[in-house]
């Protein structure tokens, strides 16, 4: 199956903001940049839950599984949580491919793919979140938002570990440069705090 | 130690070719019941809990398993900088005093033992390489090689690569295990539901690399359950010439309690796998979730099936990283433009270090329906074997063509075959002793499918007979190096048929003996036949024709004429190879004959073309970013203006009105960057027109991305800008070091430096190359820009300007150069 992609946000990545809207010409080049996006798509995830632990020792510090994590403002976003479902996804690095050809001959289309891309990803979370939030309201729990490595002060050097704890290079063939960027490009990873409905989402 | 080896080698070899063999199945899960805890690298527990590590490989031994992997999947320098050599010497002893356990055991009970092997086990880095992702080949090869060497010391008697979902990561563990080892090599790759691995390779394709290079042994391993492997399982069978092995997961997994759990017991396993040995796999195991249980219950229930051993396939399969392309079936299209060889724009592009054109060469042909691209880079005054490699690595990463490498330079020739992700086709050897000695251990080595010209010491024969007794000399040498046969392709030598008026009849007749003596493949040069006579396409298309007639297997032509390519998709309609006339139809059905075809004179195009032009001026069509349409325009200017009239009066002038529009927000991006594309198109036309008279610049400014950023969109887009303003852009590329960046400044002189940055991460290295630099060269001005970036943040970095977009960009340069 096709991975649908919000056209609307393709526009907003592209900057039509504000009720602003490509012409028909534009609007058609943009569609079929879409088109070949959804074709070369292929999108993957690997997902784990797990528990959150605030150190009482040492401040804003808190335990994700393993995973140790000094941060003011994922100790502040995951404030009454007792659980985190953490996952990785992409759209495959066929998407990257199609980009990096695309940059051969015009950066219009480049930066059209672009994106396109980013809007895949984006419905890849967005599904994954449905799930979460589904699983959660199973245990009688709620989500708070998306919340990534490189927000705030949730250091992109964790990055590592999160991709490690999801064995995401196996599961989703997500992979990270030396600067912790990860690669196939549109790829994201992302906690989700978990709580008891008693506890107010910000 | 080593004697031992060879041995033990031997004799797994000979097991392979006789007996259904057995591996092991998971041992995460052993180590979690023995205690390791989720997120500790196993292969730390090869020193601090050794009799575990034993125990593990013994109850795998003791299952009946022929082969037990050492703890070594995970084992590599980017994981264990410092105790790699430990970790690896320590898995293997363990793994050989499980055996020596096992052994001993058995012989207390008076049992005779299986045979018993030791396999080094080797898994992905986790990253991903070159073009692609960071890693760079070389460095794959170098990080595979140290485990090779400390395991094959250690006393392995085995390689075995698994779990590869990358065929380029695949092949440098191949490389680095035959350049570091004599031990025998296996390998298994991880597929998707859908028949491909994570990186677009399918069966046909790893089957085809990987026996190029010489593998023993290959199959599949975890990613599905022994159910869903079954079709993948069928068509590695099929392509095959050596033993497939198949090593599935207890099924899928899901997760209960924030364990995974695989949802397949040992007898169930058991039933898949006496299926799988049915369709004729000759090595069974398991990967993860499957444990000593699942092992000797498959054992039990596939001990009876007779092992059909594994037949030469004799298929002749040249490849991508992605698409597998069989010749001997419909005529193969190879696409010739990527050659310097009477092109001076080609020749430019390789002095100048233009990759971008020669690549944008490859994808117009593959545009075109071209399904093998030729790669020819040769020039007198280059640096060959770079060029050849850059070029490689750079086409791969955008298309999905198999290459064929074309160079007489056998240094060349080694270092594109080295980088290239796929079995590639090599042109050529030809019947002289020299060129056979330098070539074909290369194509042993690497695997490839070589073109054989029929030519030798005394020249081209000037007859079929003495060309096909060429042919002949160069199927006996293949025969010696141990390249199959069917990886042979004869070319038959087209030559200009002005010069000889029988040439072309001599061609035709060596391509049929060579196809009815010999049973061989056949590959030409077409155009070559047409030299010195006019309308060349008129002579060469007939030809390609005659030539097909004759069961020419491969054409080297050019995919954008328009009349070869109607010749070979008429020829597949004709001869029963385009199934319902899919392509023929596809390609001409709503089209009309046109002009030129039938009766149009060489000289200036019709008219008709203007037609569309009239009405919108050049200015428009830049606006409107129709780069077609400004093209012509600028054609058409140039026909009554001077090209500085054109640029300044109405290119420049489009280019501003789309710019503020820009900045005032009544106009996006796409729409700029389209207007940009279609002033870059009439700019191109009018700098055809200016040849020779000097192009003056506006000013010379490098632009890069900095160092641990891989993100060079928005780079590019202000790049875009500046050259259409009339700038000079060094593009120093993505991630690029600070020192890079200012030596290019110091050298060049350059009084203007763009740096781009998306991440915050980054703004590090940014801040760093603005350092560096204004210690170094103060009068340099710095710009810069990226998502993250603020007026505030590049204020504190030390940066003169900070530009929120490509116009920014493009004000400041005018503002700067003006000034000056």
């Amino acid at each position: 199956m096709q991975q649908k992609i919000d056209k609307k946000e393709v526009w907003r990545y592209l900057g039509y903001r504000g009720g602003a809207q490509p012409d028909d010409e534009t609007a058609q080049v943009i569609d079929e940049c879409i088109g070949q996006v959804a074709a070369a798509a292929v999108p993957k995830y690997a997902l784990a839950w797990v528990p959150v632990v605030f150190d009482q020792n040492e401040p804003d510090t808190l335990l994700l599984g393993d995973m140790r994590v000094a941060s003011k403002n994922l100790c502040r976003h995951l404030q009454g949580c007792h659980e985190a479902a953490v996952f990785a996804a992409t759209v495959g690095i066929g998407v990257d491919r199609l980009i990096k050809k695309a940059a051969v001959t015009g950066m219009a289309r480049t930066a059209m793919l672009q994106a396109a891309g980013a809007a895949a990803v984006e419905a890849v979370c967005d599904d994954i979140n449905g799930q979460i939030r589904l699983e959660a309201g199973r245990r009688g729990c709620l989500c708070k938002t998306r919340y990534s490595p490189g927000f705030g002060d949730f250091k992109l050097s964790h990055q590592p570990e999160v991709l490690g704890m999801l064995n995401a290079a196996k599961k989703a063939g997500i992979t990270l440069t030396d600067g912790y960027l990860m690669i196939p490009s549109k790829s994201v990873t992302a906690v989700i705090g978990i709580y008891k409905e008693a506890v107010k989402d910000e | 130690m080593i004697e031992r080896q060879k041995r033990m080698g031997a004799e797994l070899l000979n097991l392979l070719g006789n007996k259904r063999v057995y591996w092991d199945g998971a041992s995460g899960t052993l180590l979690q019941a023995h205690g390791l805890r989720s997120g500790e690298l196993p292969e730390t527990w090869n020193l601090s809990h050794p009799e575990e590590i034993i125990e593990v490989g013994a109850s795998y031994y003791r299952a009946g398993a022929n082969i037990v992997n050492t703890n070594t999947f995970g084992a590599n320098a980017l994981k264990f900088p410092e105790n790699l050599e430990d970790i690896v010497t320590a898995a293997v002893h363990h793994t050989c005093a499980a055996r020596e356990k096992v052994m001993r055991e058995l012989s207390e009970r008076g049992e005779k033992p299986q045979d018993m092997f030791v396999a080094l086990d080797i898994g992905p880095t986790g990253k991903l390489l070159e073009p692609m992702g960071d890693l760079p080949f070389e460095e794959a090869v170098g990080l595979f090689a140290q485990v090779v060497r400390c395991g094959a010391a250690a006393g392995a008697d085995l390689v075995l690569i698994e779990t590869m979902n990358d065929t380029y990561e695949a092949k440098a563990a191949v490389l680095a295990a035959k350049e570091n080892c004599d031990l025998p090599v296996c390998v298994t790759t991880t597929y998707d539901g859908n028949g491909t691995l994570l990186t677009g390779g399918t069966p046909d394709v790893v089957v085809a690399l990987l026996e190029g290079l010489g593998v023993d042994a290959l199959g599949i391993n975890c990613g599905l359950g022994p159910q869903q492997m079954m079709p993948i399982v069928k068509r590695l069978l099929e392509t095959a010439s050596v033993p497939v092995i198949v090593n599935p997961n207890a099924g899928l997994p899901h997760t209960e309690n924030g364990q995974t759990i695989y949802d397949i017991g040992p007898d169930q396993f058991a039933e898949y796998m006496r299926e799988i040995a049915q369709m004729g796999a000759h090595v069974l195991g398991g990967c993860c979730g499957t444990t000593p249980e699942h092992i000797r219950k498959m054992i039990r229930v596939t001990g009876d099936i007779p092992v059909t051993m594994p037949q030469k396939k004799h298929r002749t399969v040249v490849t991508s990283f992605s698409k597998a392309i069989q010749i001997g079936g419909k005529p193969v299209v190879i696409g010739e433009r990527i050659n310097p060889t009477g092109k001076k724009k080609f020749q430019a592009a390789l002095r100048e270090h233009n990759i971008e054109y020669i690549i944008s060469q490859g994808l117009e042909q593959e545009e075109s329906g071209a399904a093998i691209l030729d790669v020819n880079v040769g020039l007198p005054d280059i640096d060959e074997p770079a060029m050849m490699k850059e070029v490689v690595t750079s086409l791969q990463a955008v298309s999905a063509l198999p290459l064929q490498i074309d160079t007489s330079d056998p240094k060349a020739l080694e270092a594109a075959l080295r980088c290239y992700n796929g079995k590639p086709m090599i042109n050529s050897v030809n019947g002289k002793t020299e060129s056979i000695e330098s070539v074909m251990p290369l194509v042993k080595k690497y695997g490839g499918v070589l073109v054989g010209l029929a030519l030798d010491e005394t020249g081209i024969p000037p007859d079929a007979g003495g060309r096909v007794a060429v042919a002949q000399k160069i199927y006996e040498a293949a025969d010696r190096y141990g390249i199959d046969r069917c990886d042979i392709v004869i070319d038959g030598l087209a030559m200009a048929v002005s010069s000889d008026s029988k040439g072309a009849l001599t061609t035709l007749e060596t391509i049929r003996r060579v196809r009815k003596e010999m049973n061989g493949y056949t590959i030409l040069g077409v155009s070559n036949i047409s030299f010195g006579l006019p309308r060349r396409e008129i002579i060469n298309s007939t030809f390609l024709t005659m030539a097909l007639q004759e069961g020419l297997s491969c054409a080297i032509i050019n995919p954008n004429n328009e009349p070869m390519m109607r010749a070979v998709k008429a020829f597949c309609a004709l001869s029963d190879m385009d199934p319902q006339f899919e392509t023929y139809i596809g390609t001409y059905a709503g089209t009309k004959a046109d002009v030129t075809a039938s009766y149009a004179t060489a000289g200036p195009a019709a008219s008709g073309g203007n037609a569309e032009v009239t009405g919108m001026s050049l200015g428009e069509c830049v606006e409107k970013g129709l780069s077609e349409r400004a093209r012509r325009a600028a054609q058409e200017g140039l026909a009554g203006h001077e090209s500085m009239e054109l640029i300044d009066g109405e290119l420049i002038p489009a280019l501003d009105r789309v710019g503020k529009g820009f900045e005032k927000g009544t106009l996006y991006l796409p729409q700029l960057l389209m207007a940009a594309e279609a002033a870059q198109a009439a700019f191109e036309v009018i700098r055809e027109s200016m040849q020779g008279s000097e192009t003056q610049t506006k000013g010379r400014i490098i632009m890069a991305t900095v160092k641990n950023d891989i993100h060079d969109i928005g780079k590019n887009i202000v790049k875009v800008m500046l050259e259409n303003y009339g700038f000079e852009v060094i593009d120093l590329g993505k991630d690029v070091p600070p020192e890079t960046i200012v030596d290019c400044a110091v050298r060049e002189d350059i009084q203007l430096v763009g740096l781009s940055a998306l991440m915050t991460t980054t703004v590090v290295s940014m801040e760093e190359t603005i350092k560096m630099l204004r210690a170094v060269k103060p009068e340099t001005k710095i710009m810069v820009g990226g998502a993250v970036m603020t007026q505030e943040y590049a204020d504190k970095i030390g940066a003169d300007c900070y530009s929120k977009d490509a116009m920014g960009a493009v004000r400041y340069a005018e503002s700067l150069f003006h000034g000056a």
